[in-house]
């Protein structure tokens, strides 16, 4: 009975959520449906974050009662988030703490990552003809030098002709890509909503 | 059970003793094994013992040998090696009245002159001798109560003078000049030899020839059949005429002068033959359906006859050839005298014929049957002499042929087969003691008999061949054989004795090569008899005519099956098929397979090999010592390092060695926007590229901020968001106050609205009122996600035309540029500013404010250099290092 109810649920949300882009000047209600259930659906997503939220902290303590290892990482981990919500929440967004927090704490950490992941990258452009020395490799390594000398900044300047041929054919080439990942992906998409309006797909459980 | 009277002490001795109970004696001392030479006896002293009446007909065949020495052409040429085919009749020849049998006492016409004919014997009787008086008997019976059985259910040795009798009419009437037919010309041959040898093989067997050849001296008609009469053919002489060919002389034809007296005429001439006395041939009209038995005995004679046209007598044509083959005696096509062509053949036909009389004229009684007589002698290269004239038939103009009753023996019948009868005790009794010689094989290696047998085969006629009417003649024209057996009848008898025959050509003689057909007149023939020399020649086969006994071997050569294997040595050399190729037993036994592995020395190597691998893969290798500082990681490290120091020494210093090209399309669009109006910005970015999209935007916010004094409304759909806000508008300078930076406040010139959950959704419903946006000059979106880029693009391109109008500019980060270019490209994105490639150039437009991009430049600059050199550097030396190893490998 839930299966049902829920599929049904499901399904009529769907329909109504698409009766409101197609039929909006014709039945404004259900574009008004519409904008109510996306309304719910945010409002569900913020709970369903809260409710991630206390999963983590629940697993975590688990760890640390459990005394496995890692478990004391959790601890800090539960630490840190408890004092940084009840900041906000007590001082808001706006407060210096959470500034500090922001600036000190989290947009280095992230930033080292993306440093590491760059010198990664260069590292592994070294590697690659050591591991795979075949013309898919070459190419790629060709290519990426040729996009990195014409896009990097030049102590001479741009090369004239050379560097703009090279950006506009690798964005040529780039975009080219991007329109049919694109396009896949809006198909995909397409596909996932009909299969969900058919019962065909249950993302929201019930199999 | 039959017996046999001694010769040495006359008492009587079952016939299955090879010697004399009471004296020891041999009775058949003419057994001839394999292997065995034939030893000369004389059995000259053994004539004292002949019978009269066969004393009689042989002093009858001295006379016609008389008569027969006179003529000076168509002598037979006597043979010293005459098969002793009379060696069964010794039995016989025991006592001179009561051994002389009753058929024979009653068709032989001189003992008719001389004493009475005994009266017809009982039906019952069981003399063994007695059976040959149904053929007297068989001329008194009417032929309708003949039965094909009747010779068999009543005296058994009726069938068997029966089956004798059938002989006579296939005789061949005979001539006086010209000799009998080849078929009876080798019997003369073979008695004037067995008179000229001295030595008999056995005393017994040719004392009884004595007193028959007495017999015919005896009688005072000479059996010389009358020229140009033929006989028609009778019971008696059926019996008259194989007798005649067991005789071994070539005595005439027997002809009957009359009717009234055919019997006696019959034996006497028959018993002429015997006595080996050459009668002159005479025309033979007549060519009795007997004549395949007779023929047969012409073939074993191995005399030549000349060729005679066939007037009709399919059947007896049928016989006669094989008697060709088995003769051997190849005859002319035309009549011609009776000479042997080729010396060898004629060799032993001069040996087994004491007197041969070629032909001195054709003869017309011989029709086809003696065709195929000369046929088969041209098979052996024995060109036949043809008689030189066509003959008369005999005793034509005696009226001997006229047309009458047909005896009862004459009458077709069929017997079973000869060997079978004999099992019979009854019919054993009474068969004659020399007929079972003859049938029974093992105890009769009887040349003749055997040879007989054995071409017995080739004599089959065939059964749809019609049987000719036996009395059907005239005057001049051959008489129609009569059938001495008649298997038209269909019962299974005549097949089995059909079956006594059955044996197949052997391969040696159907491809004896055929001779050229030269008549040869020759002295086939000479004196059969001596004019003192009464005895009978000795008895001597030459060893090629052993051979052509129908051994064994030879017999069964053609049936065997090509799996039987011939044994060459031992005592079973020669059997074929004796011993089975394959054990008994063996292919019910399973084979011995060894449980031993055979394997050779490169299998084995094989394994030992695998045992190897198998050992190395499950044997842990050694590990490797791993090195403290691995080259990897120093270039890892040295890398870090190398970008870590450049950079920061980049920054540090603050080079602005890298010039910026600034570019006008990044500004118009924001120059086109109205003053304090409010601009929605979308924070979509994670405080990792806050620095990239701080300075990319940067220049955008400046320009907006400095030049428009927009009003900005952030809202962000990463949690990390709504806490970015405040650092942005900080590192762009826009929070600072004035004059180092514009001095914007929060809630006055720009509004946080934070967090936007539900992503796609929330985003959706972010834009799903339209009265919301509609206020919003631009909207400017933040971000370094493609996915959280495009549900924004998407979602304000789905809110309607009034936010779809509204200007839309991106700002991204590098990594995200590709994949939003065809919105920018499309105009779903009114403007791109991708990264701080193109940041730099738009500061570089907005008079390098707020100098994030610029300060960044050079670092970009250097470590874009810096990150090219290493990968084409690294690149190359792993490059070569990678060919290093293969070259390595390789060697």
């Amino acid at each position: 009975m839930m299966r049902v109810l829920t599929a049904a649920l499901a399904i009529a949300s769907g329909i109504i959520v698409l009766l409101g882009y197609f039929l909006r000047q014709v039945f404004p209600l259900f574009e008004q449906l519409r904008l109510l259930l996306t309304d719910w659906a945010v409002v569900i997503a913020a709970a369903a974050v809260l409710v991630g939220i206390l999963n983590l902290v629940t697993v975590q303590m688990d760890k640390l009662r459990a005394r496995q290892p890692g478990g004391l990482y959790g601890a800090l981990m539960v630490f840190a988030l408890v004092v940084t919500f009840g900041l906000g929440l007590v001082f808001g967004t706006d407060h210096t703490f959470l500034r500090a927090a922001m600036d000190a704490v989290i947009a280095p950490v992230e930033a080292s990552l993306l440093a590491i992941l760059a010198v990664t990258l260069v590292y592994a452009s070294i590697r690659l003809l050591r591991r795979r020395t075949d013309l898919m490799s070459v190419i790629f390594l060709v290519a990426m030098l040729l996009f990195l000398i014409a896009a990097m900044p030049k102590p001479f300047g741009p090369l004239p002709l050379v560097d703009q041929l090279i950006l506009d054919l690798t964005s040529l080439l780039s975009t080219a890509g991007a329109r049919g990942l694109l396009i896949g992906v809006a198909l995909g998409t397409l596909l996932t909503g009909l299969r969900v309006l058919f019962g065909m797909d249950r993302p929201y459980g019930g199999n | 059970m039959a017996e046999i009277r001694c010769p040495n002490c006359g008492k009587e001795t079952p016939d299955f003793l090879d010697f004399c109970q009471f004296c020891q004696t041999p009775l058949q001392q003419d057994l001839i094994h394999i292997g065995e030479e034939p030893t000369k006896k004389d059995t000259g002293e053994l004539e004292q013992i002949l019978p009269d009446w066969l004393k009689e007909v042989r002093q009858q065949g001295l006379e016609e040998a008389e008569d027969e020495a006179l003529r000076p052409p168509g002598k037979p040429k006597v043979t010293d090696e005459p098969p002793d085919l009379l060696a069964g009749l010794m039995s016989q020849a025991e006592s001179e009245e009561e051994e002389l049998p009753d058929w024979l006492a009653g068709i032989s016409p001189s003992l008719k002159k001389e004493e009475p004919p005994p009266p017809p014997p009982p039906p019952k009787k069981e003399e063994p001798s007695s059976f040959f008086a149904q053929f007297r008997e068989a001329e008194t019976q009417p032929p309708a109560e003949e039965t094909p059985w009747s010779g068999l259910v009543e005296p058994v040795g009726r069938e068997l003078t029966d089956w004798f009798g059938q002989e006579e009419p296939s005789a061949p009437p005979f001539r006086e000049e010209t000799g009998a037919p080849a078929g009876e010309d080798w019997m003369k041959d073979l008695s004037a030899f067995t008179a000229e040898s001295a030595p008999a093989q056995e005393p017994e067997d040719l004392s009884w020839l004595r007193d028959l050849e007495a017999a015919s001296k005896a009688t005072e008609e000479p059996a010389a059949p009358k020229p140009e009469a033929a006989f028609p053919p009778s019971a008696s002489e059926e019996d008259l005429d194989w007798l005649t060919k067991l005789g071994a002389a070539s005595a005439p034809a027997f002809e009957e002068p009359a009717p009234a007296q055919p019997s006696s005429e019959e034996d006497l001439s028959w018993l002429d033959k015997l006595g080996g006395v050459t009668a002159p041939e005479e025309p033979a009209p007549a060519q009795p359906a007997g004549e395949e038995d007779l023929s047969w005995l012409d073939k074993l004679g191995g005399v030549t006859a000349p060729e005679e046209p066939a007037p009709a007598q399919p059947s007896a044509e049928e016989d006669l050839s094989w008697l060709d083959k088995l003769g051997g005696v190849t005859a002319p096509e035309e009549p011609a005298r009776a000479q042997p062509s080729v010396e060898e053949d004629l060799s032993w036909l001069k040996n087994l014929s004491a007197a041969k009389e070629p032909p001195t004229e054709p003869i017309p009684s011989q029709p086809a049957p003696a065709e195929e007589d000369l046929d088969w002698l041209k098979n052996l290269g024995i060109s036949a002499a043809p008689p030189s004239q066509p003959a008369a038939p005999a005793f034509a103009d005696t009226g001997e042929l006229q047309p009458k009753e047909p005896p009862a023996s004459a009458k077709p019948f069929q017997t079973a087969p000869l060997n079978e009868l004999l099992g019979d005790e009854a019919l054993r009794d009474t068969t004659p003691d020399w007929l079972k010689e003859a049938l029974e094989e093992p105890s009769m290696p009887l040349p003749g008999a055997t040879s007989l047998d054995w071409f017995a085969e080739q004599a089959k006629p065939p059964k749809e061949t019609p049987p000719p009417a036996p009395f059907d003649q005239t005057p001049g024209k051959p008489a129609a054989s009569t059938p001495a057996f008649d298997f038209s009848s269909g019962d299974s008898s005549a097949q089995d004795l059909d079956a006594l025959f059955d044996v197949e050509m052997p391969e040696w003689l159907k491809s004896e090569p055929e001779k050229p057909e030269t008549p040869q007149p020759g002295p086939v023939s000479t004196q059969p008899f001596t004019e003192e020399g009464e005895a009978l020649a000795p008895v001597e086969l030459p060893s090629w005519v052993q051979a052509m006994r129908p051994v064994d071997s030879a017999i069964s050569g053609t049936a065997a099956s090509v799996d039987m294997v011939t044994e060459r040595e031992g005592p079973l050399a020669g059997f074929r098929g004796v011993i089975p190729l394959v054990p008994v037993g063996s292919a019910l036994r399973p084979k011995a397979f060894s449980l031993k592995l055979q394997a050779g020395e490169e299998q084995q190597a094989a394994a030992a090999l695998l045992e190897q691998m198998i050992a190395s893969e499950t044997a842990a290798l050694p590990s490797k010592p791993a090195a403290v500082i691995s080259s990897q990681r120093a270039l890892r490290w040295a890398l870090s390092a190398l970008f870590l120091l450049v950079l920061t020494a980049v920054l540090w210093l603050g080079l602005q060695t890298m010039p910026i090209h600034p570019s006008s399309r990044l500004s118009d669009l924001i120059a086109s926007l109205p003053d304090a109006s409010p601009v929605l910005l979308v924070v979509d970015y994670e405080p990792a590229f806050a620095g990239e999209l701080e300075a990319s935007a940067g220049p955008l916010l400046d320009q907006l901020a400095l030049s428009k004094h927009a009003i900005f409304d952030f809202v962000a759909t990463s949690p990390n968001g709504a806490g970015l806000v405040e650092r942005l508008m900080l590192h762009t300078n826009l929070s600072k106050p004035f004059p180092a930076g514009l001095g914007y406040r929060a809630g006055e010139q720009y509004f946080n609205l934070g967090f936007l959950p539900g992503g796609a959704a929330g985003a959706a419903g972010f834009v799903g009122d339209p009265q919301k946006l509609s206020r919003y000059a631009a909207i400017l979106l933040l971000t370094d996600n493609v996915e959280t880029s495009r549900t924004w693009i998407e979602q304000l391109e789905a809110a309607g035309p009034e936010v779809a109008g509204k200007p839309l500019i991106v700002v991204s980060s590098a990594q995200a540029a590709p994949m939003l270019q065809p919105y920018a490209a499309s105009g779903q994105a009114n403007l791109l500013v991708n990264g701080l490639y193109d940041a730099a150039k738009y500061e570089a437009l907005n008079v390098s404010r707020p100098g994030l991009a610029r300060a960044y430049w050079d670092a970009l600059g250097f470590g874009l250099m810096m990150a090219v050199l290493a990968i084409v550097i690294g690149g190359a030396w792993n490059f070569y290092l990678r060919f290093r190893e293969k070259h390595a490998e390789t060697e």
